[in-house]
This record gives structure tokens, C-alpha cells and sequence, in this order.
């Protein structure tokens, strides 16, 4: 009995022993878990550190930073006296930025509007895969398609992709325009009109403004492009890659606002159009914006297409909102300069080109932050 | 607002709506159609004999007795315009001489006959004078020269000699002004002229024939010119005509022809049916000129080649329908105008890899300790603030990153090397793992821990056995999508991996040495190979394998969701 009684104590001991010893193997687990989790925050440090490093041999001269921001001549290869402006630059990656947003945030806030208010929750499952796919096929693939597809047909037959273009989406839009303005007009103006009043006026008011669009279609019409690749060719595919983004995120801010509200508002009488911009978008602004934002930073930090698309021209259009020119970005600069930069022993021109890596970095890091910062705001609400 | 406007508004957004899925979807098509098509032809495609001799002698590939007896029949059908072509440039230039030399003789006869004519030069003090008695005296005395001239040049044309009478033509000139040498000699014998009047004399005689023997031998050069162009052409289409002639070239795209019909016919019409030549145009500057061949030959032995090539191009190629799956698995040669894609192939994935390899693990760690360990607390949250930090930065940066942390400070390897690669990329997709992995673990209901814990398993053991299982698919879709990701980035593997030529690497070789991957080839074949146009299969090719591998990657984590979802439902 005595025996038996001090077997058991002795497991217990070793129980309490072998806790111990987990213990303290917990305690190591968990910090080798939190060393591996502190990598991506490792990763960052060094990332900026290192990029840093690398740009300070340009950066460390006032007048040279001076020359990069406002000077247009870019040589950095030359022996004697090179120069570092790259403000044209600078100017190609605003550019195809605007560009491809102008293009793919109205597209993607509206898809996404009809994917979660107007279609079915089922066609919505069934249409999610195209989302995926454009969202997965590589930038690469992206650029080989603007140059060898894209950029041929646009330099000949531009003229009528454009004007086709602008009848497509310009007569419809003005169209509805037209209709929508003719009648705040037509009740702000006459108190009663009669009938065939309000029928002339509609009809002079439609017709008016789309004569717009015709217009232009006709003097786009006659536009000849002289080479394919440039920022047009560039912003469109950059939009294409910019869409799922947009899309996706915008999604899920949409269908993240409670049924209460959709509900209210149509009790209270409005169409369904009304409801989604008076009600749901108001609502769902800050997930909206950061879907742009990071629809946005796909396309700044894109280096492929750009490099392949927009025929990396040193100049600044002229005018400078022409489109069909050839542009140069930062990404592309850095992808197709730093092959030849002297990388070991570090040149001017290595550094410069980190130099523009850290203004890209900042870009990003700016950008991420206030998607990061309008997020945890609307958290809190 | 009318009911009626708010109504028709209404109706117009949702039409706008739809239109922009209709847009998003044809561009999915607009994009993905081209790319099919083509990249199939990569595969699929007419050959000629030329691809199977290139497979042949290079791959030691085997072929049944029914393709030989082809390639024997093919070289049979090239026999006759080989003559012809040899036939051609054999010509004879011995009865030209000889008539030409005649011509020379009896004008000289005649500058002897008429010596006096010209001795009344020597007296004429107008300058001008001088010269239309030179020229007067000059024609007369080459007249039957020239016509002879005229002749020959008409009837080497025609029987295809034109090339015996131009080298005949440039030793002409030579003869001429030595025969009229000789001849003055022996007048200034007799007269006891000064030098200044033995040249004026020597150009007297020569007057206008020089220029005349020059632009006949130019319009017969233009012929030669043309013939080379032709001559290039048809080797272009069909390979070197002799085996002495294909192991004098160096190039694989010099030692075949066309293994692709497409590109034979391209061949056919814009390299032997429309030639370009060099020309002198009216201000003298030589001008490289496009003109149509047949035109040009006509009525001449080359017609009959450029018809019969014309004619017989099936037979002398034996186009026929082909499967080609080698593009996947040979190797490329001659800047991947021949062969395959394997190289790229083999490097995609050592990359892929690689860089799951390293960033799966991690990821899925970083993701436990968020989900299960973390308390919300500043640490944590800034911890969690990099990871989306580290998704926000542009993909060209991680590239210079790694150029310069990777290769230049810790040197991994010396130069470029898959290992460099790999660990870019797993820190590329670190981020995109380490946040679906978490939403994986977070999904995992409370009552599975409860469960686990209630049976006496401690965390790490609850994590391990229960929790890692069941999120496990859905972790695996996380990352299958961020593989096709790793697959399909460019922009960090430039500087840190990717080189466009080289060899498919040996496992043991990836620490040290570059590779040639799928997306920075298909960049370095677009923009900067030398004949971008002949290798468009190629390129096609290569885009549809990538796309294929990364949508095939997505298509595998859709299917793998589905059934979870099923799973979870049931």
C-alpha cells in the first residue's frame, strides 16, 4: 500500500517536473512563433534600408536632387557631365496612373455595384470566377497582349477604335443626360408646360448634346496614331489589371451594408438607382476608397506592362494630356536601366535608379497607409 | 423629378451596370481568344520536311520509313530548280570576250585609219571645239563596238548569261584603256608628242565609252543583284541546297528552311516573289528598293526558277499537319526560332518552388500565431500593419531589394541565382499566405479547440492534430493562388534570377546559377530578339503556357474551395 502510494507521488513529482519543462517549451515555442510572424515587419525594415542605403549617393547632393525633380534631360550614362532630370518621368507614371484609373474606377465601382445590388447572389457566384481570372493572369502576359495584339491594331486602326469608342459610351451617356436635365429644367422653368412643349424641349435639349459625342467621334476619327505602344495602349491594360482589385473590394464594402438600410430606403419610395447613391454608396464610401487605393498601387508599382506598353519615350506629350504619345514610367526606367547600370561598383546611375525605387517605395508605403488608416476608421464606426 | 425620368433613370443604371459586366467578361474573352488561338499553333501546326530534319539531325528523333520516303521525295522535287540556279550561274563568258575583243581590235583599226582626224586635234585651240571633234571622232570609232555591246547584253539577258557578261564587262574596261595605251605609244613614236598631249589624245579616243560600258555592266549587276536576292530567298524557304553549304554556316536558322508552312509562305512573298535591291536613284545616293521580281525577270531563265518555286512549293516542302508536343519538353536553339520551351519551363518552376518552399511554412505560422496566440495589443498590431505593408510594395522594389541584400551584401550567390530568386518571391507572397492562412485557422469553429482541449491535448497539440487539418484545405487555396502568383511575377526575378538565354538547370545547379523562367522569356522574345516576327508561334506559345500553368494553379484552389464548401454544408 505504502508502496503503491509512493509510486504515485512519484509520477506527480515528474508531472509536476515534465510541467516545467513544457513550460518552458511553450514559452520557447511561442517566441520562435514571434520571430517568424516579426518577419514581414523584418522585411520592411530591411526593404527600406537597404533602398535607402543604396539612393543616399544620389540623394546626398542638393542640386542633383533638385535637377531630378524639375529637369526633363535624362542621361545618366554618359561619361562626362551626366544628368539626372526625371521630371518627364515622373510625369509618364502620373500619367498612365490617372489614365488607367479614370478607367477602371467607375467601371469597377459600378460592376461591383451590379454584382451585389442588381444581379442575383447566384449569377454573382457564377460571374466571380472572370473577377479571379483577370485578377490572376500575369502582368506579363498583360504586356505581351498590349504589344503584340493591343498595340498593332491601335496604330492602324485607331482613328476608328477611338471614334467607335466614343459613340459607344458617349451617345447612350449623353442620351440620358439630355432626358434627366431637360425635365429639371423643363419644371424649374415652365409651370405647366403642355405637352408638346415638353416633347420639343426634350428632344432639342437630347439631340443637342448628342451631337457632343458625334462630334468628337468624328474628329477622333481621323486621329492617326503614330505608334502603337503609348500611354493610351498602357492606361487601358493597366485598368484591365486594375479591375478585380476594385471589384473584389468594393464588393464586399457593398455587401458588408445591413439589409435595414436597403429596406428603409426603399420603403421611403426610392427607385433602385436612388437608393444606391443616395443610400448604399454614401454608406460604403471608405471601403469604395480603398478599393481605388489599392487599385492604385497595383498600377503604380506595375512594371511590365508599362515597360512593354507605353513605348518609353523620354519627352512629355504635347500637349501634355495626349494620350497617344509614348511615355516613360519609373518602373519601366528602373526594369530596363539597371541591367546596364554598372551594379557592383555602384555608379551614379545605380543610385539614381534607387533613388527612384524609394520614391515608389514612399508611394506605396503613403498609399498603403491611408487605406490602412481609412480601414481602421471604419472599424470603429 | 416626373415618376416617369426617375423610372427611365433607374432602368438606364442598371443597364450601365450590366454593360460593365458585359465589358469585363469580353475583355476576359477579347484577351484570352488571341492567345489560345495562337498559342496552339505553337503545337499545332502544317509542318514542313525542314521541321522533321531539323528534329532529325539535332534530336535524334526516329522517323517511320513513310516520313523519309517524304523528305527523299522533297529534296527530288528541289532537284530541277537546282539545276536550273546551277545552270544559271555556270553561264559562258568566252564567246562574249571574244566578240567584245573584236569590237576593240577593229576600233583601234579605225583610230589608226584615222589618225589624221585626230592629230587635227592637237591644233584646235578652242576648248570646246576639242571636245565635239573628240566625241565625233570617238563615236565613229566605237560605233560598231557598241552596238556589238548593246547585242550582248540583250542576249545574255535573255538566255540568262548576264552574270559571265558583267565580269566580262569589268575586264573590258581595263583592255580598253591598255589597247588605247598601246596605240598612242606608238603614234607618239612617230609624231614626238608631249605627255599633256598623249593623255589629251588617249581621252579623245576613249570619249564616251567608258560611261557606256559602265552603265550596261550596272544594268547587268542589277540583274546580278537581284538574282543573289532571289537566290538568298529560295535558301531562306528551303535550307541550304548542298550538304558543303549548310556546315560552311554557323547559325541553326542558316543550316534549315522553313519548318513552318505560315513562314514559308511569308518567305515565298516577301523574300522571293518582292525583293529588295540597292539601287543609285537620280541624285546618285544608293537607295535600297522593293520591287516585284517577276516584273523584273521577265522573259529570262530566273522567271522560269521564281514560276517553277512558285508552283512547286508543296512539293518541295511536303507541308502536312502536325503535333508538335516537343515545344514542351525540348530545348530551344538558335534563340528559340527551333525546339522548345523546356528550359523556361523547368526554371518557372524551380522558382515556383523555391519560393513555396520557404514562404508556405512561415506563412502558415505567422497565420497560427496571429490567430491563436496574438492579443490585440500595439505589438501585434504593428506587426500585423507590415504584412499589409509588405503586400503594398511595388513588386520592382522587392527585385532591387534582393539585388542589393541578396546578391551585393549577403551574397548568396555570385551573381544571379535561382536561390536569390526564390527568396524574393517567398517574400513577394509572404504576405498574401499569412492572410489567407489566418482567415483559414480563424474559421475553424471554437468547438474543435474546446473539443481538443477537453480531451487533454495542450495548445500546440490541439494546433497540430486538430486545428492545421481541418483548416488545411482551405489554407491550400490561399496558397495554390499565391504559387500562381510566384509563377507569373517578372519584375523581382530580373535582377535576381532570370537570365534569357542558357541551359536547363540540374537541381544541384540552382544556388549558383541563373535560369531562364517563362515570364521575363516571353518579355526578352517580344521586345528584344532579333527576328520578333519569326518566332510569333513562340511567343504565343510561351504566354499560353504561363497562363495555362497559373490558371490551371487558380482552376485546382476553385475546385479544392467548392468541395469544402460542399463538405461544410453536408
Amino acid at each position: 500500500m505504502n508502496q503503491e502510494m509512493h509510486k504515485r507521488a512519484q509520477t506527480l513529482i515528474l508531472d509536476r517536473h515534465n510541467s516545467a519543462a513544457r513550460a518552458l517549451f511553450g514559452l520557447l515555442g511561442r517566441a520562435a512563433l514571434l520571430a517568424v510572424t516579426a518577419l514581414p515587419t523584418l522585411a520592411i525594415i530591411f526593404i527600406l534600408f537597404f533602398i535607402v542605403r543604396e539612393s543616399i549617393p544620389f540623394l546626398d547632393n542638393l542640386p542633383r536632387v533638385k535637377e531630378f525633380f524639375t529637369s526633363t534631360h535624362w542621361a545618366p550614362s554618359k561619361e562626362v557631365d551626366p544628368s539626372f532630370g526625371a521630371l518627364s518621368i515622373f510625369y509618364g507614371t502620373l500619367m498612365v496612373t490617372v489614365g488607367s484609373c479614370a478607367v477602371a474606377v467607375p467601371l469597377g465601382v459600378i460592376a461591383a455595384i451590379c454584382l451585389s445590388e442588381i444581379v442575383s447572389p447566384k449569377f454573382a457566384g457564377i460571374f466571380k470566377p472572370v473577377v479571379e481570372l483577370l485578377a490572376a493572369i500575369p502582368s506579363v502576359a498583360y504586356g505581351f497582349f498590349a504589344l503584340v495584339v493591343f498595340a498593332p491594331i491601335l496604330q492602324n486602326h485607331g482613328g476608328f477604335l477611338l471614334s467607335a469608342l466614343a459613340l459607344l459610351a458617349g451617345l447612350p451617356a449623353c442620351a440620358i443626360i439630355g432626358i434627366a436635365f431637360s425635365d429639371m429644367a423643363l419644371s424649374k422653368m415652365l409651370r405647366n408646360p403642355n405637352k408638346n412643349q415638353k416633347a420639343a424641349f426634350r428632344v432639342i435639349i437630347t439631340v443637342a448634346l448628342c451631337a457632343l459625342p458625334v462630334a468628337a467621334a468624328y474628329k477622333l476619327f481621323s486621329v492617326e496614331i503614330a505608334s502603337g505602344t503609348n500611354a493610351f495602349n498602357a492606361s487601358i491594360i493597366l485598368a484591365i489589371m486594375a479591375l478585380p482589385t476594385i471589384v473584389s473590394i468594393s464588393q464586399d464594402a457593398l455587401t458588408a451594408i445591413g439589409r435595414d438600410m436597403r429596406e428603409g430606403s426603399l420603403a421611403l419610395g426610392s427607385t433602385r438607382s436612388e437608393m444606391i447613391f443616395k443610400v448604399i454608396l454614401p454608406c460604403a464610401k471608405s471601403g469604395i476608397a480603398v478599393a481605388v487605393i489599392l487599385g492604385f498601387m497595383r498600377v503604380i508599382g506595375e512594371t511590365m506592362v508599362v515597360w512593354m506598353a507605353s513605348g518609353n519615350s523620354l519627352k512629355i506629350p504635347e500637349p501634355f494630356y495626349n494620350f497617344l504619345e509614348p511615355v516613360r514610367t519609373l518602373t519601366a526606367t528602373i526594369a530596363g536601366e539597371m541591367g546596364e547600370a554598372d551594379q557592383s561598383t555602384g555608379s551614379a546611375r545605380y543610385h539614381v535608379l534607387f533613388a527612384m525605387s524609394f520614391c515608389l517605395l514612399v508611394a506605396g508605403l503613403l498609399l498603403n497607409g491611408a487605406s490602412q488608416w481609412i480601414g481602421s476608421n471604419r472599424k470603429k464606426k | 423629378m416626373s415618376n416617369q425620368i426617375r423610372k427611365v433613370l433607374d432602368k438606364s443604371f442598371s443597364a450601365a451596370a450590366y454593360c460593365a459586366l458585359v465589358v469585363m467578361s469580353l475583355t476576359v474573352v477579347v484577351f484570352l481568344t488571341p492567345i489560345i488561338v495562337n498559342g496552339i499553333g505553337a503545337i499545332v501546326f502544317k509542318a514542313t520536311v525542314e521541321h522533321e530534319k531539323f528534329l532529325m539531325e539535332n534530336l535524334d528523333r526516329e522517323y517511320s520509313e513513310k516520313v523519309l520516303q517524304r523528305i527523299a521525295e522533297a529534296n527530288a522535287a528541289r532537284e530541277p530548280l537546282y539545276k536550273m540556279m546551277r545552270d544559271y550561274e555556270r553561264g559562258d563568258s568566252a564567246a562574249y570576250k571574244k566578240r567584245l575583243d573584236n569590237g576593240i581590235s577593229r576600233a583601234l583599226a579605225h583610230i589608226e585609219s584615222g589618225s589624221d582626224k585626230i592629230f587635227a586635234l592637237l591644233n584646235e585651240t578652242s576648248a570646246e571645239a576639242r571636245v565635239r571633234m573628240a566625241a565625233e571622232f570617238s563615236r565613229l570609232a566605237w560605233f560598231e563596238y557598241l552596238t556589238e555591246l548593246d547585242l550582248a547584253a540583250k542576249e545574255a539577258r535573255a538566255s540568262g548569261n548576264s552574270m559571265a557578261l558583267a565580269k566580262v564587262l569589268q575586264a573590258q574596261e581595263d583592255e580598253i584603256s591598255e589597247a588605247a595605251k598601246a596605240a598612242l605609244n606608238e603614234l607618239g613614236e612617230k609624231k614626238k608628242l608631249t605627255f599633256s598631249q598623249k593623255s589629251m589624245l588617249r581621252r579623245a579616243f576613249t570619249h564616251g565609252v567608258f560611261e557606256e560600258l559602265k552603265a550596261k555592266e550596272g544594268e547587268l549587276h542589277d540583274d546580278d543583284d537581284a538574282y543573289i536576292a532571289v537566290k538568298h530567298g529560295i535558301e531562306e524557304l528551303l535550307g541550304p541546297a548542298t550538304q558543303g553549304d549548310k556546315e560552311k554556316y554557323k547559325l541553326m536558322r542558316q543550316k534549315y528552311g522553313q519548318t513552318r508552312m505560315s513562314l514559308a509562305e511569308d518567305v515565298l512573298k516577301n523574300s522571293i516573289l518582292t525583293i529588295s535591291i540597292t539601287r543609285a536613284n537620280a541624285e546618285g545616293a544608293e537607295v535600297s528598293q522593293r520591287i516585284d521580281s517577276l516584273k523584273f525577270f521577265k522573259n529570262t531563265p530566273v522567271e522560269k526558277m521564281l514560276l517553277y518555286v512558285e508552283d512547286n512549293i508543296d512539293a518541295m516542302l511536303r507541308p502536312h499537319w502536325t503535333i508538335y508536343w516537343g515545344f514542351f519538353t525540348d530545348n530551344p536553339y538558335d534563340s528559340s526560332i527551333f525546339g522548345g520551351i523546356w528550359p523556361m519551363i523547368l526554371g518557372t518552376f524551380y522558382l515556383t518552388a523555391g519560393a513555396m518552399i520557404m514562404a508556405a511554412p512561415l506563412g502558415i505560422i505567422a497565420a497560427i500565431y496571429f490567430a491563436e496566440y496574438a492579443k490585440e495589443g500595439k505589438i501585434v498590431g504593428i506587426l500585423r500593419m507590415c504584412v499589409g505593408t509588405l503586400a503594398g510594395v511595388p513588386s520592382i522594389v522587392f527585385g532591387l531589394f534582393g539585388l542589393t541584400f541578396l546578391i551585393n551584401t549577403l551574397h548568396v550567390s555570385d551573381n544571379k541565382s535561382v536561390l536569390a530568386g526564390a527568396i524574393t518571391l517567398a517574400l513577394l507572397i509572404l504576405p498574401t499566405i499569412i492572410r489567407s492562412c489566418e482567415e483559414a485557422v480563424k474559421a475553424v469553429p471554437n468547438s474543435y479547440r474546446e473539443a481538443a482541449a477537453g480531451l487533454g491535448a495542450g495548445k500546440w497539440r490541439g494546433i497540430c492534430s486538430v486545428i492545421l487539418p481541418s483548416a488545411l484545405p482551405s489554407m491550400l487555396t490561399g496558397i495554390i493562388i499565391s504559387m500562381g502568383r510566384a509563377a507569373g511575377e517578372t519584375a523581382p526575378i530580373i535582377f535576381t534570377a532570370a537570365t534569357s538565354t542558357g541551359a536547363a538547370l540540374a537541381v544541384w545547379e540552382i544556388f549558383s546559377q541563373p535560369t531562364p523562367a517563362l515570364p521575363w522569356n516571353i518579355y526578352n522574345i517580344c521586345s528584344e530578339h532579333e527576328m520578333a516576327d519569326k518566332v510569333q508561334h513562340v511567343q504565343y506559345g510561351m504566354v499560353l503556357t504561363l497562363i495555362t500553368i497559373v490558371l490551371a494553379l487558380n482552376f485546382a484552389a476553385i475546385v479544392i474551395r467548392a468541395r469544402m464548401q460542399k463538405k461544410l454544408k453536408s
